[in-house]
């Protein structure tokens, strides 16, 4: 499920210009997918539940947001919706509206609990 | 990917810019430097992608009409700043932020849902008058700059006139 997975399955198939151009466009993978299914990119850290991350690539908000999970070395996938069109981006936002209904970035969901924009101590205390 | 060709001279460049016109504008761009300009990267970025500044910390529609109101300066800025000291991404900030008493913190999102915002531009172009106008006008006295909000600015963007300067208009 991480892109990990994916790349070091590929690895052994397909040309490195290929590899690279996977592990350069992380947000726009040339694999297929199934049609409804949004593609979260994971990083690695402790395993405290699932936590989702519905970011922006441009908002610096966002930002702060990423790096205090990865200060914090929780396991967690994010999705930047900016970069998604179609389909993908419907359903990622349906899903954002369902836990906030403004709809606004950085919504961070850690098991059943959204906290939404850059809340550093609620962050920190929701992944103690 | 386009944002790759966002380059750091642009980035200072339009930073220098915005940064003399809030100046001159009475308004204060955020002093955290670093931050400050990744949101102008944002912008940039946005330039490239939809042809205008939408606001970096919000999702553009790609659809100008749509997004008009979170183009760069938003029309939320001056209400966020008057409540909040900052506007939504916190490029822009008030005094004590610029000065370094109090530091910009994450604040909530003012925009309406996009159901609602469509009535709000219903509501607005439905009449004219005092009596059915959504917002007070305010006049400077000093040069005549005219702005429709709930109170009028601490100073005027144009002459730099105070707020005690003001007159209600309309």
């Amino acid at each position: 499920m991480g892109r990990l997975f994916v790349v070091v399955t590929y690895q052994k198939v397909v040309p490195s210009a290929i590899l690279l151009a996977v592990v350069l466009q992380p947000d726009r993978p040339f694999l297929p997918r199934k049609e409804s299914e949004v593609s979260f990119t994971h990083v690695d850290g402790r395993d405290v539940g699932p936590v989702m991350l519905y970011a922006l690539s441009t908002c610096v908000w966002c930002r702060k947001t990423r790096n205090l999970l990865e200060e914090l070395g929780v396991a967690y996938d994010y999705e930047y919706v900016d970069l998604l069109v179609g389909p993908e981006r419907t359903e990622a936002m349906n899903t954002v509206r369902k836990w906030n209904a403004a709809c606004s970035f950085p919504t961070l969901i850690v098991k059943d609990k959204c906290i939404v924009g850059f809340m550093e101590d609620q962050i920190r205390e929701a992944l103690k | 990917m386009t944002d790759d060709a966002v380059t750091q001279g642009e980035i200072d460049a339009l930073y220098e810019r915005l940064y003399k016109e809030a100046e001159a504008g009475g308004y204060h761009l955020n002093p955290d430097v670093e931050f400050t300009k990744q949101l102008i990267r944002g912008l940039l970025v946005n330039e490239r992608r939809y042809g205008y500044w939408s606001c970096p910390c919000r999702l553009a529609s790609g659809n100008k009409q749509e997004d008009l109101d979170i183009i760069c300066p938003c029309d939320y800025r001056d209400p966020d700043i008057s409540q909040h000291g900052a506007c939504y991404c916190a490029l822009y900030v008030i005094d004590a932020i610029f000065r370094g008493e109090r530091r910009a913190a994450p604040i909530p999102e003012r925009r309406p849902p996009l159901e609602r915002r469509a009535q709000a531009v219903g509501t607005r172009i439905s009449g004219f008058g005092r009596a059915s106008l959504p917002l007070p006008v305010w006049r400077c006295r000093v040069c005549g700059y005219l702005c429709a909000r709930d109170g009028p600015p601490d100073v005027c963007p144009v002459c730099k006139a105070k707020k005690e300067r003001f007159e209600r208009f309309a």
